[in-house]
Parts: C-alpha cells; structure tokens; sequence
C-alpha cells in the first residue's frame, strides 16, 4: 500500500469541497498508476514535495474530482481545481523547459537507437530514456522537486505545495500514464518537428526492426559493456571462458507452462476467444518436440543401425507377453 | 583443408571458411564443409571486421595453429573485409550447427573456429528455453506503428538468466566483429539469435499441427484472435486498427509485465512455508495419511535477508503503522501483508480461503494437498518472487521410487583359471546370474505385498521408516506393472548389468535406479581394485612391484578368472608394462600346466620396449618380437610361439599376418597403446577383434572413459558385444553425452564401464605415497626405413672418410658423422632441410617423432605439462612446428637466441599453467643453467648428451624445490643405433662409460677404425619397416 495514507500522519477533519460536474477524476488505484514508470516517476516527486497532510486532501481532491480542466503546455502544467470557495483557484506546476540546441541533440540521440524511435513513433517512452538525455547533460524528468515551481492563487506562499497544486500533480501522472509523451511537451520539445523527423526517418530505412512492447529486466545481459574489438585484438578468435563448463540441459521443467500460470488470465476480458487454454496447447506441442529432437538426433541417420534394438530393452521385451 | 567460422548476421547465421593457406574459401567450398543439403542456404557474403597486420587479414588462431605458424604477425588493427559465406535461416541453424560438431570430431580437415562451437551452444540454449517452456507469446511493434507478434525467449528468471549470462561471457570477440554502425554489442547479437531460433522453431511446430485452424473464421477484431493471427503459422502480421492498437499494445504489455510484478514493498515479501503434521497425529494409524493436517503458515521476509522472518501470528500484534525489525523498516505490516496474500492467491487459489479471516495467520492443508503445493505452486511462486520454504526431505532423490535390480545367487566362484582353457559359455558377463526386480525407495526396498499396500492409500506422500516420502501417483501405476511383468529369473551378468544401467526409463515406465549384488559379482561392481584380495607378487618378477601395482596386478588377475576381458588405463609412467608381465610371471607360477603364449599387439614405436622391459623385469617370460622382413611365417611361427611366452608384434602386423597368427592358441590377445584400434571398420581393427584367446586385455594411457570413440572399441574388443553396436551405442550415449552432456547417460556409462577398466592417476592419494619424487624411463624407438637407409648409408660414407685421413682431420670426421647420425635419429628433415617455410613437418618420417606425439597426447590429456630437451635448435624448431600443428596448441620454444625479455615471458606463462601453453622445448644449453619449471611434471630427452650430469642438469629444471609431483623423466634412443649402445655402455658402467662420461664425446674420436664400426652401424632390430 502507498505510504501517502499510513496512519502516522492525523487524517484532518474533511470539510468537504464545492461539488464539481464533470471534473477530472483520478479514478485508478495509485498501485496501478504505479505500474506505468512514467508515472511513478512523477508520483515519487511528489511524494517527496509535499507534506502528508496536503498530499492527504490533494489526493482527496483529485480522486473527488475537484479539478475542472487541466492542460499541458511547454513549461507549465496548469489547472483550475474547485475548493471550498465559489471560484476555482488557478493552479500551475512550473519546469523549466530544455533549450532548443539540447533539443536538437536529443532528436538525433533518439533517431539514432531504432529501439527508442519505435516506441516514441508508437507512443512510448522507453524506461531508459534517460541515457539519451544523460550524455547530454540534462534530463528528462527533474531529479527533485526542488526544479518544480508552484503557483496557486489560493493564499498559500508561492512556491509552497497546496492541496490544489497536489491534486493536479496526481492527475498528471494519471496522464502520464497513458500518455507518457505528455513529458516531452511539458520539457518543451518541439512535437510537431518530432514526429515529423521520425516519419522521415521512416522512409529511409524502410523496414525496422519490430520491437516488443514489454522487455524484461535484465541485469548481467543487456547492461553488459563490451570491451572495444581493438583491445581484444589477442584473444580475437577464442572463447573468453571453455563452452564445456556450460551446463544446457535439454529436458522438461519442473512444471508446465510455468510462465503461463504466473500469467493468468489476460487483460482483455472482453474477448470471447480462451487464449490462455489454446496457448496451453501450443507450450505442450513445443516442449515435446523440442525434447523429441534432442532424442532423435542422438540416433541420427548413419548411426541408424540395423540391428535389432536392443541393449537393455531387449532383455525386457522379451518378458513382455505381447512380443 | 577448411577452417569454418560462423557469424549472426542480420538474422541468419553466416558461415564462412578460410582455406589451409590462409584465403577465404568460396561459396562451394563452404557448402562442400557443411556437407548435406540446407533448405534455406543460400550463397551470401559476410561482412566482417578481422584482425589484420599493416598490409592484409590475418589467419585465425586455430588456422595459424594447426599449420604450425610460429612468430606469425602480430595483429595491429581491425580492417573491414567481406568474405563469401553460406547463410542459413534461423530454423535450420541448430541442425546445421550440431551435424558440424559431429563431423568434425571424426575429421582432422574439417576444423571448428570457437565461433562455430559458440553458435552451436547458443541454440542449444534455445532450444533449452524450448524444452522448459520458457518463452513468452510477444507482441511487437515497428517504427511505423505496425503490430506483429513473436516467440521470444524469457530469460528474467534466475536460472535462465544466469545460463543466458554465461553464454554471453564465452562469446568470441569475433562472434560479435560484424560490420555495423554502430558496433552491434555482444547481447544484441545473442539475443536476436536466441529470439529468431526460438520463435522459428515455435512457429514450424504450430505450423505443423495446424493451430492456425483453431482461429479461422474468429473475429478478427477480438483482440485474442489479432494476436494468435500473428503467431500460429509463419505470418508475423497482428492487424488491428488504429484505435485498436493502443489497448492491445496495453493490454499485452500489462499481461506480460505481471511476470515481473514484485510486491508493494521493495524490503518485505510475503513467505510461505509448508509445516509437516505433527508425528503424534501419525504414529496411530497409516491409514490416517491421507487426512492429516498439514498446515501452510505465513510470514512476511526480508527478501534480501532471508533469515528476517515475521510470522503473520505476530503481525497482527503489531502496531498497524509500523515497526524495526533488525534495523529494516516494516511500514503498514496489516495491509502489506493482506496485499501480499491477495498477489499470492491469484497463483494459488486455497490461499482466497485463508483471506476470509480477518486475522489470516495459515491454511490447512490435507497431504494430497500438500503434495500438490511443493511438487506444483511451490516453484511457480518461488520464481513470482515469493519466499518459500518447504520441508528439507522435498527434492533429495532419496525419496524417489525406483526399481532395483537384485542379483540373488551367482554361480560358485570357479577355480583359479586353468590356463589352457578356452572361453566358454558360462563365464564373463555369460555367467548366469539368478535376479528379481525390487521396489526401492532411496535405500528402503520393498516387497511387492508391501508397496501395494503403500499405492492403495492412493496418497502421493506416505510415511516410511518414521519418514516422508513422495510417490508419484504416475510411478506407482507403472512400477506394480513393471514388477508383474517382470518376476525374475536368471540371466546372464551382461544383460543385467546392461539393465540395471542401460535402461532407458521410458521404456520401464519407472527409473532403474541400479544394482545390488553379493559374493565376488559385488567385489566386480565394487570400488575397483580396492576391494580385491591381493596376490603375492610373483617371485621371478626382477624388481619391486610398487604397492598400487600389486594391487594392479591382483585386479587383472580376478577379472581374468571369472571371464572378463579387463582394460588397465593408469596414467603414463605408472608401470603399465611391468604389471603385465607381472601378471604372466605370476600366473606361471601359479599353474602346474605350461601356460600358452600370450600376443601382445602395439604401436611399431614401443616395440623395443616391451622387449627390454620383459628382458629387465621378468627374464622368465620368453620374449619374441614378430617384426621385420625375416619375421617367421605359418607353421614355423605357430612352433616358434608355443616354446614362447610373449609374442609382440604391430597392429599393422596382426592384419597382415591374421593367417599366421590366428593359428596359434593363445592364452591372450593384449593390446598396448589400445586407442589404436578406436575406429570400428578399420581393417587392423577388424583383424585384432577377430583374434581369439582365452583371455583379452587392453592398455592405455588415455582417458578412456571420456573418449566415447575409443571406448566402445576398446570395450567391444574386450567384452564384445557389452555396449551394443556402434549405432546403439551412439544412440544411447555418445550423442546425448557429447552434444548435450547429458549427466545422467555419463553416469550410466561409467557404472556400465567401470568394473573393467583400472585407471590410477599419479595424483590419487593412495598412489602418490607409492611414488618416488622422480621416475625415469627410457624409451626405445625404432628407425623408419628412410632414417635406416640415411643412417647406413651415412656410417659406410663416414667409415671411408676416416680410414684415409688422421690426426685432426680423422677426429673432426668422426665428430661431424656422430652429430648427422644423431640428426638422422631424430629426423631425417634435420639433415636434408627439405621442409620448407609453412610446409608441414612429417611425424611419420621419424621414429621418435611418432613415439613423442603419443606420449604428450597422453599427457596433454592428463592435463600435465611437459619440457622436451634436445641439443639442437634446428630440431627445436622442427618439434615446435610439428607439435603445434599435430597437437593444435601453443608450444613454446626457448633457446640460446631467445632474447632475455620474451625468455621469462615464456617461463612465466608455462609456470601460469593455465593449460594454453603446456609444452615448453628447451636446447640444452639455453635451459641448463637457473630455471625453475616446476611446472612441468614429464622432462623428454629427445636425443641424449650421453652425459647424465648434464642431463641431470636439465632434469632438475622441473624437478627441484617447489616441485610437488612425481616427475616423470622419458629418454629417448633409437634402438639399434649408437644411442643404444652407447646407452647400455653407460649402464654397464664400463670402464669406456666412465670416459664417456668425463669427457662428452671426444673419447669417441679415439676409437680405431674397427671399434667405430663396430659401435655404429646399424643392427637389424632398429627398422620399423611395417609402416
């Protein structure tokens, strides 16, 4: 559970808000939105901004749907969110934009990896997008919330985090998740020419390579540094470490289908097709064969005897009645 | 000739060649390698990035090693290079790949590059992820938005990863010097190989079965049916409008994700642990099992401490907000703990029940239950990121039922063999044995009665000997099969030894898990010689048979008396040869009757030795050699065999003389240096199988255990017919150990095996204290007809020379000619200088050379290192060339030019050890004075300086402070030669020798004309002419 409701903080006495029709709610659970690494990003700046009783109400105010529009623009969020009062406060959440020349840079970092230039043209920003920023000395989301400024015409000190403020900041990561390019505009990156470049990128390499939309974490493989060829110029033509000590077993796991149990049933409940049964099948079907080659391999075409087959069996078959 | 190398490139695998002189090899020369036709080969290029000198590409190492390069141009760069290559599609890659590992262990012109093994390995490991099922339906899209979907491998789990991770550290760099901008990186490559092997393969097995079946005429815009459209046949294609697109691409990702879903928390995880049923509930009544409570409790852990434990008992007296525990921070420990039972019943469903409490502290189980937790959630939520803890009885093969195999009576154990009596019927692995099959579990074994009272329980857990035990319901079905079908009997050993060990558990239904005997059939499956009773040494044996070779000795003589042919495998230099002929000293002694002759069949290049050992160790035995042009034939061999006792002659000889030889009744056919008969239809072989005798013996000092070849020939010759045909053999044990190093077929083998095969290592504790610090032998070589013929001719030119001449000029001639007669005795190209630059030095031109390349082979298959002196540098150079190229390793070379620096670069890198450098050639001079290579463990002395405190000198090199090992001293002459017979002089210590010694060889030159010729020319012995 999330710590922004564990119970050290005094819950205040809610004096409820103005109803609002029709406003913007935050109508995941925070676990979910958790799940969109954008978001959560987002959500952590938060959390370390404001103190617990203000990200109590604001998280409040934002699940209540006490915000009446709320609109992303290059360096500023801003809202209008409905408190106790007749009329709305204007709320804005300030970061500094990246400058166009880094921009640039970034565009071309980007183009570069047909990874990152599949999953933006798709509408995705990859967990590791900022190592393209990195290099380049900037970054995409602000380390702390120190970067982010906050302006709110409720009476609060400028630049103190207000319920308002906090509500809208909630509702962004919302965005965030199913927009996660909602970033770049609010980093001040120039869309239009983006996607333009990508689009011609395009039509110049022609087919890409397809990227999967979900790629696991792994450590030890794809962080792997490669020293340069040039300084291996010795040992060029050799294994680093003898194959043999590789242990590759070809036979059964322990369970079947152990990925397709962790899997469960998938998200799309609205399908009438049983995948998870059908898929079932096609392990069971891959599996088998995967372990049949590797049997009938051992007895390849010129080992193929034609003696009896025997060693061992026959001695059996022949207590076997039906032989 | 062709060096093969393979690449990934732009997802298909290239293969490309490089021929014996170092150019790239064509399209056809590379398909010629691959050897049978690939569907999807096609002719390609491949571009590359090599290592290159100034002005061109390099030749690869395992080129530049097997033609015997020395000094070969060190790399400076990387130039880009595109060779011609034969692409193959992913879905033929892993066939292609593992038919070229076959064909190149039986083909010296076909070489391997490390890349072709690698890639090899890498679909190994696909088809490994195939195998577990641990792959992953996946769904892509493209920089134009375009969905398809894949198989890809998922390696996130712990032991996945950790293989995948392996693999990519034994990657060559060359694997990954492919030309691309920028440098394609080590995982991209192993990655994109892994994905494509495995979603081809998927899809030819879908495609196959006709699974696309199963959603035509579906809805296409049900998202189920768009994804399986893109992964049932070979169309990749996932049409989805673009409305559409984003919740698929959604919902897939958030599918997929959930496998590496972790808890709230990044400090505490949710752990389960299965408790056993108290034994006071069990004790009662067995037919209680089935419903006693197990009970699966609770507890929150630190993940990365996992001793940190909370039971959730306690949990719940915890204040809501939050405690320290052992200094980590334990937030909201109520609702953590509700959220983490909640994630663990969507992968166990009891666990909803439990959730019904407020309080949820356990669930009971009932052992079916209970059973069904370890043997199917267990690892599905340990990999979920769960902590687990089950029982320490779970998961020990002990627990496993089995079938045992139970030898009851063995025939009496016969009388000391008769020795005139032939094999017969009932001996050996013919012996009929009485046996019956008996349930095992672990070390219990039970009656049939008792199991069926067990599997009538119908429980997979059950309580034997106040123990758990798990008895798959699958296994209970087939073992009271197995045991009807299959009450007992007799039958011979062999065969039971071949069940107990051989048999394939899907044909049995249940494992074999093995055989227990009594009597002397338990001493023959026992711990070898160990268990033996020992023999008294034989008192005509000249010398002291060492502890471990009694014990030697006494095993070879109780395999014989029951039947077996035996195979003694000790390491080089432990006496193989005098516990044979202690054997024959001891079993004449032993017999009242004359004991028939034995045939000892060995390499022309120890001949010689056999015939000084017997002469050395066992004057009694009366020894022949069967060589040479004027060798006996027909009835006067058979006369001349029966008033003898050892008969040695070559494997060449045994084939062209099968006639005359298989008249004779021999007592046993012996075969030295055995792996020369590891091909099956060669026609030596087939000659040696066909000999008959009462007994049948073998001696190597290979490994034979591990050189699968090798050891089906020697064990076939020796028991025939024990390990099948080749074609079963290679069925059920070389393929599976070879290409997949399947452990439990290597163990199989070895127990199949090991009763008959000796093999003491130097290391072995028991043998090590038997052993001197140093053991020095000698080895007799014999001259090839073309060195005869030289050294003759060379001894007639020299005598004429020094007849007509005196004084100065008389001793330099008799010095030059001494020096050529050495030359020649090492290697006719000493003398004539006909290999050319890059030319290969032949082996078999030289008689020492053919004997040097056995006895490192053995060394080298040990593991030891090795120094070889010789007083030339020329034949330094000529050796490191040879070796290299024969032995396809480094070999270093240190002599009186090599400059200080690269001297102790070498010294340090033979003194590393590591394996890449174990051969290290000394001049004399250059390693007399100061080094220490305790590295080494063997010194050959490939020509002599006739003086032994020089030879001492370079002997000690290896064998001084630091040294731990027996080291093992080989000095080499040429039988028949001035090598011999200056040798026996020395050991004579004749009043010469002591001349010969003080003062090198000038003493030679004094000698008188007739002295000379007396001491140089050649006796006929010295001719291996049967080449």
């Amino acid at each position: 559970m999330s710590r922004f409701q564990s119970s050290h903080h005094q819950r205040p006495e809610p004096t409820k808000p103005r109803r609002v029709r029709g406003g913007l709610k935050l109508n995941k659970p925070l676990e979910n939105i958790a799940t969109s690494w954008a978001a959560s990003r987002w959500l952590r700046i938060i959390e370390d901004a404001a103190t617990g009783d203000t990200i109590t109400t604001g998280l409040e105010y934002a699940q209540l749907g006490q915000t009446r529009s709320l609109s992303v623009r290059e360096g500023a969020i801003e809202a209008s969110v409905q408190g106790r009062r007749a009329r709305a406060y204007a709320t804005s959440i300030h970061l500094e934009p990246i400058d166009d020349a880094t921009w640039d840079r970034v565009e071309e970092a980007l183009l570069d990896g047909a990874s990152h230039a599949a999953r933006l043209a798709a509408g995705e920003l990859q967990a590791n997008i900022e190592d393209v920023f990195a290099p380049l000395g900037t970054r995409l989301f602000p380390l702390s919330h120190d970067e982010l400024r906050i302006d709110c015409d409720c009476g609060k000190d400028d630049g103190v985090w207000c319920k308002h403020a906090v509500a809208t900041a909630y509702l962004f990561a919302q965005r965030l998740m199913d927009e996660p390019l909602a970033m770049l505009t609010l980093r001040g990156c120039p869309m239009d020419e983006l996607s333009e470049r990508l689009r011609s990128r395009r039509a110049v390499s022609g087919q890409e390579d397809a990227v999967p939309v979900y790629s696991p974490h792994l450590a030890g493989l794809a962080d792997q540094q490669d020293p340069p060829l040039e300084d291996l110029l010795e040992t060029f033509w050799d294994t680093p470490m003898p194959l043999d000590d590789l242990d590759i077993p070809i036979e059964a796991g322990e369970v079947d289908h152990p990925l397709l149990r962790r899997l469960g049933q998938t998200p799309f409940s609205e399908s009438r097709f049983p995948m998870v049964g059908l898929l079932a099948t096609c392990y069971d079907l891959i599996g088998e064969r995967a372990r049949q080659i590797s049997e009938r391999d051992a007895g390849d075409e010129d080992a193929r005897d034609d003696e009896p087959e025997g060693f061992g069996d026959d001695v059996l078959d022949s207590d076997d009645p039906n032989s | 000739m062709i060096v093969l190398h393979a690449n990934w490139i732009d997802g298909r695998l290239h293969l490309w060649g490089e021929t014996e002189r170092g150019e790239p090899a064509s399209c056809e020369q590379v398909r010629h390698a691959i050897g049978h036709a690939v569907r999807s080969l096609e002719d390609d290029e491949a571009a590359l990035r090599l290592p290159a000198s100034e002005s061109s590409v390099l030749p690869s190492a395992a080129l530049a090693r097997r033609r015997g390069d020395e000094d070969s141009p060190t790399a400076l760069m990387l130039r880009s290079t595109s060779v011609p290559s034969c692409s193959i599609a992913p879905s033929d890659a892993a066939g292609v790949l593992e038919r070229l590992l076959d064909a190149a262990r039986n083909d010296r012109d076909l070489l391997l590059a490390p890349s072709v093994a690698f890639a090899e390995r890498v679909s190994a490991l696909a088809r490994h992820v195939l195998a577990q099922q641990r792959f992953v339906p996946m769904l892509c899209h493209s920089a134009d938005g375009e969905l398809s979907a894949a198989w890809r491998p998922w390696l996130a789990d712990d032991k996945t990863r950790e293989r995948a991770t392996r693999l990519l550290e034994t990657m060559p760099p060359a694997f990954r010097a492919i030309e691309s901008d920028p440098p394609a990186s080590a995982w991209s490559i192993l990655d994109d190989m892994l994905w494509r092997i495995i979603d081809a393969s998927c899809r030819e097995v879908l495609e196959d079965e006709d699974m696309s079946e199963t959603i035509s005429g579906r809805d296409g815009a049900d998202p189920h049916v768009a994804w399986l459209s893109g992964l049932l046949d070979g169309k990749a294609e996932v049409k989805a409008s673009g409305r559409e697109r984003q919740g698929i691409i959604r919902g897939v990702r958030g599918w997929i994700a959930r496998l590496e879903e972790r808890g709230a928390s990044s400090t505490w995880r949710l752990c389960l642990r299965l408790n056993e049923p108290l034994d006071a509930l069990l004790s009662e009544n067995p037919q209680a099992v089935p419903n006693v409570p197990w009970s699966l409790s609770f507890h929150l852990q630190a993940g990365d401490a996992e001793h940190v434990m909370v039971d959730a008992a306690d949990i719940w007296l915890l204040p809501s907000d939050g405690v320290s525990i052992e200094g980590l921070r334990l937030d909201d420990p109520h609702e953590l703990l509700l959220a983490e039972l909640a994630r663990a019943a969507r992968l166990y469903k009891p666990i909803e029940k439990a959730l019904e409490h407020a309080e949820p502290v356990d669930l009971e189980l009932d052992t079916r239950q209970a059973y069904e937790f370890l043997r199917e959630v267990r690892p599905i939520l340990h990999e979920q990121g769960f902590g687990v803890e089950s029982p320490d009885w779970w998961e020990t093969s002990r627990s496993r039922l089995g079938a045992r195999l139970r030898i009851e009576d063995a025939p009496e154990q016969p009388e000391p063999a008769d020795a005139s009596r032939a094999i017969t019927s009932n001996v050996g692995l013919s012996a009929l044995v009485g046996y019956r099959w008996e349930i095992a579990v672990g070390d219990t074994t039970l009656t049939l009665k008792e199991f069926e009272q067990l599997a009538s329980l119908k429980t997979p857990l059950v309580r034997m000997g106040g123990k758990w035990v798990e008895i798959r319901p699958e296994d209970v079905e087939n073992a009271v099969k197995f045991i009807h079908e299959n009450p007992g009997g007799a039958m011979a050993l062999g065969d039971a030894m071949r069940l107990a060990f051989g048999t394939d558990p899907k044909k049995t239904g249940i494992p074999v898990v093995g055989l227990e005997a009594s009597g002397w059939v338990s001493s023959l499956l026992g711990d070898s010689a160990e268990s033996m009773p020992l023999a008294e040494p034989p008192e005509g044996f000249k010398g002291t048979l060492r502890p471990y070779q009694v014990r030697g000795l006494s095993w070879m003589r109780f395999l014989e008396r029951f039947g077996f042919g035996l195979c003694l495998a000790d390491d080089m230099g432990l006496g193989k040869t005098i516990q044979m002929l202690a054997l024959m000293q001891l079993e004449r002694e032993e017999s009242e009757q004359r004991v028939p002759p034995t045939l000892l069949i060995a390499p022309t290049s120890v001949l010689a030795n056999w015939y000084h050992e017997a002469k050395r160790f066992t004057p009694e035995i009366k020894t022949h050699i069967h060589h040479g042009v004027e060798r006996l034939q027909g009835e006067a061999f058979a006369q001349m065999a029966m008033t003898n006792d050892l008969i040695v002659t070559t494997y060449a000889l045994a084939y062209r003389d099968i006639q005359t030889i298989e008249n004779v009744p021999w007592h046993r056919i012996v075969l030295d240096e055995a792996q020369f008969i590891k091909n099956p239809s060669a026609k030596q072989t087939q000659a040696v199988r066909s000999l008959t005798g009462s007994h049948r013996a073998a001696l190597t000092g290979t490994p034979v255990e591990n050189r699968l070849g090798e050891l089906w020939s020697i064990m076939d010759f020796l028991n025939p017919g024990y390990l099948g045909s080749p074609g079963q053999f290679r069925t059920r044990f070389a393929a599976p150990i070879e290409r997949r190093r399947d452990k439990d077929k290597s163990r199989k083998l070895r127990s199949l095996v090991q009763p008959f095969i000796l093999r003491r290592l130097k290391t072995d504790a028991n043998v090590v204290s038997d052993l001197p610090e140093k053991i020095e032998t000698k080895e007799h070589c014999v001259l090839t007809p073309e060195q005869a013929e030289m050294y003759e001719n060379t001894v007639a030119r020299m005598i004429a020379k020094v007849e007509s001449s005196e004084g100065i000029q008389r001793r330099g001639e008799v010095l030059a000619g001494l020096i050529k007669l050495k030359q020649i005795c090492n290697h006719p190209s000493q003398v004539l200088k006909d290999v050319g630059e890059g030319e290969r030095v032949r082996v078999a031109r030289s008689g020492k050379c053919v004997r040097l390349i056995e006895q490192l082979d053995e060394v080298l298959a040990e593991g030891d290192q090795s120094l070889v002196f010789t007083q030339f540098r020329q034949m330094g150079t000529l050796l490191a060339r040879m070796l290299r190229h024969e032995l396809d390793r480094e070999i270093l070379f240190l002599h009186g030019g090599t400059p200080r620096g690269q001297r102790e670069k070498m010294i340090d890198r033979f003194q590393k050890a590591d394996g890449t450098a174990p051969i290290l050639i000394l001049s004399l001079r250059a390693g007399g004075v100061g080094l220490n290579l305790t590295a080494a463990t063997h010194v050959f002395h490939f020509d002599r300086w006739w003086n032994p405190a020089v030879e001492n000198q370079a002997t000690d090199r290896a064998y001084r402070i630091g040294q731990t090992r027996t080291v093992m001293v080989h000095k080499y002459l040429v039988r028949g030669t001035l090598e011999e017979r200056i040798d026996e002089m020395i050991e004579q210590k004749t009043e010469l020798a002591e001349n010969i010694i003080g003062a090198g060889e000038s003493w030679l030159t004094d000698l008188d004309t007739e002295d000379l010729r007396d001491l140089l020319s050649l006796r006929d012995e010295a001719i291996g002419d049967d080449a």
